[in-house]
């Protein structure tokens, strides 16, 4: 669906004959989907996929110096060492032993929390695309190559983007591309947001939407990709089909199956036609959420509400209630 | 299981639920439906609309089949439900609108459920209280029971000022277009009537509509197909709703020995009883395992 609540207005990209494709994602199941599903309808026309993967070796950003947000996927080993040794051995001296277990004690919460929903998010991937994804390998037509985030602002990275002249870029997951690297694209870059833009940017903004109890913004919104987070100018956004009895895991894999059917969509539109309606994002309209917003309290209430069935009951509303 | 043979009525097969079909439901996710196909290859067997009606119509049924059933022409039912369907290869049947498919007329039932999530019913109850609407009513049941050709026209009307030109033109993308289902039907999908609008054309209200709709239906789909269509659908078909003279008006319209097609929430078993009507059955919200203890419990008509 296009959105209704916002201005659109056509632009015209590039006449091309030559539709070359570059993807970027993430490693877990939902991106790999995502690029073997793009793979399958746009076949040679994509021409490399970048796999981000904060364990994999920083090439070529700590030669040029160049690191920036990208560095915050990749905590190291020795980087935790050196921060306990800079932050937390000094402070047990300085007599703030209580607040520094206490601290410790919530962090070591909140990772495992943390971990626990990872883990929750892989077994919904799994259950829904396990057998989707090994049916898709057999269209893929590139091999994801590794690189770490933190080396995707290098002038590195960003010749080889260049040399590889992608009429689309598209995104899913990853750091704030920005500038140097977006001016390389030769048509249009776009990315794939788990959350109901403009409302909704940023992190977890699924579950902030199951957290305010509003199905509704349970959606998949594509946009433009720019330096915003999640807030460049939309191409099309709707909702995905949930199933009663599903887990926030599985509501959050939906959205993203959802996502990239709308990238699909939008790319064999722009295809076809170059002149393209987008929806500018108002700055002013809702916000864009920090992962670290996403506290302890938020996860038990909306774990409480599932326990309780709302889920069932909310969609059961939505259909008979008018 | 009994030895009938059970026709499973869907609508969409999407991962997408978009506010135009959130407040009607019948979509169902593609990894339910591999689920359900799977849980229900183990107990049935899986037959084609066609297989399924040849030997229900020369009483030849000898064990517990499945058939597939597409109610309105959706594009996820030939981008995911036809591929998970091949790899059973089974071919199922789609009941197609024609001015939906043709880009005419927008789905009213799909205005409505969008109207719905976006605050735009206190607009529609207020228009349609000279119908005789009264609050607390339900609206979805409103403008079924006193279906007119008014009260598709205020729906139009609220849904036009809620809407602009582009989102409504975009809207249609979510019914397949004629090329589509022409690829459904070039690998063997039967193509079957659903009328030219979905309106309720079974009920009291509507009925001097049925031959109307069905007819332009069928001329669109011979125009563009060129296939005569064997099965007439039946839109909403709410059994307690159903108008005395629905047999009789089928009757008098059809001339080529066509099937009508209800949803019922029957297993169809014997053909005499129910001479040139076949049911089907609304599988809901369920997945592969629910499912098939649904089915166990269905009646076989």
């Amino acid at each position: 669906m296009l959105p209704l609540e916002l201005k659109g207005k056509v632009i015209k990209l590039p006449e091309t004959d030559s539709h070359t494709i570059v993807i970027i994602t993430g490693k877990s199941l939902r991106h790999k989907r995502f690029s073997y599903r793009i793979q399958k309808e746009f076949g040679k026309s994509v021409v490399a996929w970048y796999e981000l993967d904060s364990d994999y070796e920083v090439k070529y950003a700590k030669t040029t110096g160049n690191q920036d947000r990208g560095s915050s996927f990749s905590d190291s080993k020795s980087k935790k060492f050196l921060r306990l040794s800079k932050e937390i051995i000094p402070c047990i001296f300085k007599g703030g032993l209580v607040k520094t277990v206490s601290r410790s004690l919530s962090s070591f919460r909140y990772k495992r929390e943390k971990r626990s929903d990872d883990l929750g998010d892989m077994r919904a991937q799994k259950e829904l695309f396990e057998k989707e994804v090994e049916g898709l390998k057999a269209f893929a037509v590139v091999e994801p190559e590794k690189i770490n985030p933190a080396d995707v602002h290098t002038s590195f990275f960003i010749d080889q983007i260049k040399g590889l002249d992608p009429y689309f870029f598209l995104t899913l997951g990853g750091p704030i591309y920005k500038m140097p690297l977006l001016e390389v694209i030769r048509g249009i870059g776009i990315n794939q947001h788990a959350g109901h833009s403009p409302v909704l940017r940023g992190a977890n903004t699924i579950k902030w939407a199951l957290y305010n109890r509003s199905l509704n913004y349970v959606s998949s919104t594509i946009h433009m990709l720019t330096c915003d987070v999640d807030g460049g100018p939309i191409l099309r956004r709707s909702n995905p089909c949930i199933f009663p009895h599903d887990s926030v895991g599985k509501i959050k894999a939906r959205v993203v199956a959802l996502g990239t059917e709308l990238m699909i969509e939008v790319v064999k539109d722009i295809i076809n036609n170059k002149n393209v309606r987008i929806f500018e994002q108002p700055k002013t309209i809702g916000k864009t959420y920090l992962s670290e917003e996403y506290t302890r309290h938020i996860r038990s209430s909306i774990a409480r509400d599932f326990e309780a069935g709302w889920l069932t009951k909310e969609l059961e509303r939505l259909r008979g209630s008018y | 299981m009994e030895k009938a043979w059970y026709i499973l009525n869907y609508h969409d097969i999407s991962w997408e639920e978009s506010l135009f079909a959130r407040g009607i439901g019948g979509t169902v996710p593609p990894d339910i439906f591999r689920e359900q196909l799977e849980k229900l290859s183990q107990e049935f067997k899986l037959v084609s609309v066609q297989q399924g009606y040849d030997l229900y119509q020369k009483n030849q049924i000898d064990k517990p089949l499945v058939s597939f059933w597409f109610d309105d022409g959706l594009t996820g039912v030939r981008k995911y439900a036809y591929p998970l369907l091949e790899e059973y290869e089974v071919k199922a049947a789609m009941s197609v609108n024609s001015r939906f498919t043709l880009k005419k007329e927008f789905f009213w039932r799909f205005k409505l459920s969008l109207l719905s999530q976006l605050d735009g019913m206190r607009f529609l109850r207020s228009r349609l209280k000279k119908y005789g609407y009264k609050r607390g009513m339900s609206v979805k049941a409103f403008v079924l029971d006193n279906f007119s050709e008014d009260i598709i026209n205020i729906i139009d009307e609220v849904y036009s000022e809620y809407t602009n030109e582009s989102f409504r033109k975009d809207s249609y993308r979510l019914f397949d277009a004629i090329d589509g289902i022409r690829e459904l039907a070039d690998n063997g999908w039967l193509i079957a009537n659903h009328s030219a609008s979905h309106y309720p054309i079974a009920e009291e209200t509507y009925i001097h509509k049925f031959k109307e709709q069905f007819e332009e239906c069928e001329k669109d789909i011979t125009q563009h197909l060129n296939i005569e269509t064997q099965f007439w659908t039946i839109p909403f078909d709410r059994c307690d709703k159903r108008s005395e003279k629905l047999m009789e008006t089928f009757n008098k319209v059809d001339n080529k020995n066509r099937s009508l097609v209800l949803v019922g929430g029957y297993a169809n078993k014997s053909y005499g009883k129910h001479k040139k009507v076949v049911y089907r059955i609304v599988p809901r919200r369920r997945n592969g395992d629910e499912l098939v203890r649904f089915l166990k419990g269905v009646d076989v008509g």
